[in-house]
């Protein structure tokens, strides 16, 4: 029944918006897995992609409440499968672990982006699941802290939302 | 005083403060009436007011929240945006209650209120609220102004978001430097993205509606406040005409079909009339028309309306499968979609089905309404005084109501002869609304009669407005429904919880020498000899006037739906 559902909200840039949509979801005490802003290749519109649990009835239901607002201009309900996501974790470990992590930096992918005198930061982008894998190999070797950015996604398919309408209300 | 040249046509370059744009933009937008109260953060804007005072006419309530009921009144009235106007902080939280009964109600309101300074925002200054983030969740769009410049363009933006589509608030939150500070006046208009608030539903939509409608044996038409907020009542008309269709009315709905009219099958809902619940459930096609599926209305969903086929019109897209699966969803404008309706079904009747609309009719009758309207003792009761009313009014006035089981007596037994009367908070439910929206009704309409129909306790929610009505001389005709108690509540304990009269006694002051305080004539009536001579006194006594009604103490509002039951287990007693 409830699965990770994906929805893209294309809105205006405004101050005050994402209170709104939050709102949306706080109102039916539904709990956001994962939320990013972001800008897109529109000048003046954001992008949200808000991942939920959830079956598709409630996510439709929650998309049209969404449509609501008055600056947003389109959302797209994505069901998981049909989504490209990618997610971004750095990872601080203490420097002295180095010695035998060469083999999971190599088979994850990590990428060392700080070097300091007593620690160092690993970067991971990939799918959730190649995320939450490399963290679980990283376990080991002493995690100090590590940050995830939620995920971004988009549909795997040609078409996409074509920016806002010209069109102006009439009556 | 004439204006000059410069008032109608300023100079372009011309630098003024923003409490004046503000002022230019209310008249641009033909805002001739705002209900306000002012305070230290809307000083500039009362100052801009005072030079205004010709051109905009300013109410002055006696609490915030009745400057937005009474907003929502006028706004009801004329299907324009009511404007509310407050200070800061306390001013500003106490519109709140009126902005949620406005949305609720899809009623267009624009709320403007005062914030302190832009340097001081977000540092706890003297009365500052966050009112944006107060009512993210209860206006259709928010935003605050602080800079002069952005006042005219937003207020466009604003009466324009508040009108288009399904109407409803919107609050404009201006610092007290932006009123303050000089800008350049320009005209400004905002038109809303079609996305949001037009549509057009493909003509196979509208076939395939057809062919269910040509098909129903057992078809009803459930009519809510989207035909009124589209003035849609003659297109409603004909097409309940042409295809012969019963017409059932939300509370909401109300006064939208003419009630003596043969088609009209009466009132849905917990309080509403027997045959149109029941006959939803055996129903085979239901054409629902700018109404919402609200759960007052369709009792317990799971067992609602099972055999029919649902025709859903409304504007508002989240609205069409949010509660009740449709067959068909038709995205438009009550007006547009009964035309388009009207034009693709042929002339039918329904013979046997509207016997039974008559046959249950007549069981309501006998086993409730009979009785309420010619008790044969006992003190009197609401419905025979709301009859009465109605027919010395002869179906023609305002009725506004609070909330309670007055209300449901006025829904019930008013019969509405024109189809714009009725004006109630119904998807809220707000007691202390009927007081100061009568008297924005009653603005905005002066040759019309207006009716506040009102409980004791509703009554004293907001009767202090009882000082504004004085003060205007706006001809209001309040009848207090007195019980001395809160009547729907005690119906309610005495039903289902073993009569434990729990907190709803009240023991109230002289109401007809507290309406004489404010200098409002008032009589008491508690004889049923009395009544009509009361009530002739009221409608042609000139301005405002107050009557208390003594009525029966313990009357209880039938039929009625039990909480969670379905539609068709409403029960008669
Ligand atoms: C602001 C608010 N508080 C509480 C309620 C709950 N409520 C609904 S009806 C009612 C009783 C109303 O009593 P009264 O105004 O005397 O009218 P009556 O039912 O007796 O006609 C109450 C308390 C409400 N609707 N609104």
């Amino acid at each position: 029944m409830s699965a990770s559902v994906c929805l893209t909200v294309y809105s205006d840039n405004n101050p005050g918006l994402l209170h709104r949509v939050t709102a949306v979801f706080t109102r039916r005490k539904m709990n956001i897995e994962s939320l990013t802003v972001s800008d897109t290749e529109l000048a003046g519109v954001s992008r949200y992609t808000i991942v939920i649990r959830s079956d598709s009835d409630a996510a439709g239901k929650i998309a049209e409440q969404i449509r609501k607002i008055i600056e947003v201009h389109e959302v797209v309900v994505g069901e998981e499968e049909a989504m490209v996501s990618r997610e971004v974790a750095l990872v601080k470990l203490p420097r002295s672990c180095s010695a035998g992590i060469a083999h999971v930096v190599s088979t994850h992918g990590l990428v060392l982006v700080s070097e300091g005198d007593s620690v160092v930061i690993f970067e991971k982008t990939g799918s959730v699941e190649e995320v939450s894998d490399a963290l679980f190999a990283l376990r080991p070797f002493g995690i100090i802290e590590f940050a995830r950015s939620g995920r971004i996604s988009m549909a795997a398919l040609a078409e996409r939302w074509s920016g806002p309408s010209n069109d102006t209300f009439s009556g | 005083m004439k204006p000059t040249l410069d008032e109608i046509v300023p100079h372009q370059s011309e630098e003024i403060t923003g409490a004046e744009i503000l002022m230019r933009s209310l008249v641009e937008h033909g805002v001739d009436v705002v209900f306000g109260y002012p305070g230290g953060a809307i000083m500039p804007v009362y100052d801009a007011l005072y030079h205004y005072q010709d051109r905009i006419r300013h109410v002055l309530v006696r609490h915030e929240q009745g400057a937005t009921h009474a907003a929502e009144g006028y706004a009801r009235v004329t299907g324009r945006c009511g404007v509310a106007l407050a200070t800061s902080g306390p001013g500003a939280t106490n519109l709140v209650t009126g902005i949620a009964d406005a949305l609720m109600d899809s009623t267009p309101l624009v709320c403007i209120t005062g914030q302190v300074g832009r340097a001081l925002l977000g540092t706890d200054a003297f009365q500052e609220t966050d009112i944006i983030g107060v009512t993210v969740p209860i206006t259709k769009w928010n935003y605050q102004v602080t800079s002069a410049d952005e006042i005219a363009p937003v207020m466009a933006k604003a009466f324009a978001i508040a009108l288009a589509g399904r109407p409803g608030p919107v609050v404009v939150d201006i610092t007290k430097n932006a009123q303050l500070e000089k800008a350049v006046y320009r005209r400004s208009s905002y038109t809303p993205p079609l996305r949001s608030f037009h549509a057009v539903p493909a003509v196979e939509d509208y076939e395939r509606a057809a062919h269910y409608i040509s098909e129903a044996k057992r078809p009803m038409l459930l009519v809510g406040r989207g035909v009124l907020v589209a003035r849609a009542q003659r297109e409603l008309l004909n097409f309940a005409e042409k295809t012969g269709i019963p017409v059932a009315l939300t509370l909401q709905g109300l006064s939208a079909f003419p009630t003596r009219h043969p088609l009209y099958a009466g009132m849905l809902g917990m309080h509403g009339n027997y045959a149109p619940n029941i006959l939803t459930n055996e129903a085979d096609l239901l054409i629902a028309v700018g109404m919402r599926f609200d759960d007052r209305v369709t009792g317990n969903v799971q067992t609602y309306a099972k055999r029919a086929k649902i025709i859903h019109i409304d504007i508002e897209r989240a609205e069409i499968n949010k509660l009740v699966s449709v067959d068909v969803g038709l995205r438009t404008d009550a007006r547009e979609g009964l035309l388009a309706l009207t034009d693709r079904v042929s002339d039918s009747e329904y013979p046997e089905w509207r016997e039974r609309f008559a046959a249950l009719y007549e069981e309501e009758r006998a086993a409730v309404i009979s009785h309420e309207l010619l008790p044969e003792s006992g003190g009197l009761r609401m419905a025979e005084v709301i009859h009465r009313l109605s027919e010395a009014t002869a179906g023609e006035a305002i009725t506004v109501t609070d909330v309670g089981q007055h209300q449901m007596a006025t829904a019930r037994y008013y019969r509405y002869a024109r189809t714009d009367g009725w004006i109630s908070s119904g998807g809220l439910g707000t007691m202390g609304f009927g007081i100061p929206a009568a008297l924005g009704a009653a603005i905005a309409a002066p040759e019309r009669t207006v009716l506040a129909i009102v409980g004791d306790g509703g009554f004293q929610m907001t009767c202090q407005e009882l000082g504004t009505i004085a003060q205007e001389k706006t001809p209001v005709k309040i009848v207090i429904m007195n019980n001395n108690f809160l009547g729907m509540v005690r119906q309610w304990q005495e039903l289902f919880f073993d009569s434990r009269y729990s907190f709803v006694h009240l023991d109230n002051p002289d109401f007809v020498k507290l309406s004489e305080a404010f200098g409002i004539p008032a009589r008491r009536v508690s004889e049923r000899d009395n009544l009509d001579e009361t009530i002739s006194w009221a409608l042609n006594i000139e301005g405002p006037c107050l009557i208390e009604v003594q009525v029966e103490k313990e009357e209880n509002v039938f039929p009625m739906i039990p909480a969670g039951a379905g539609v068709s287990e409403i029960r008669l007693g």
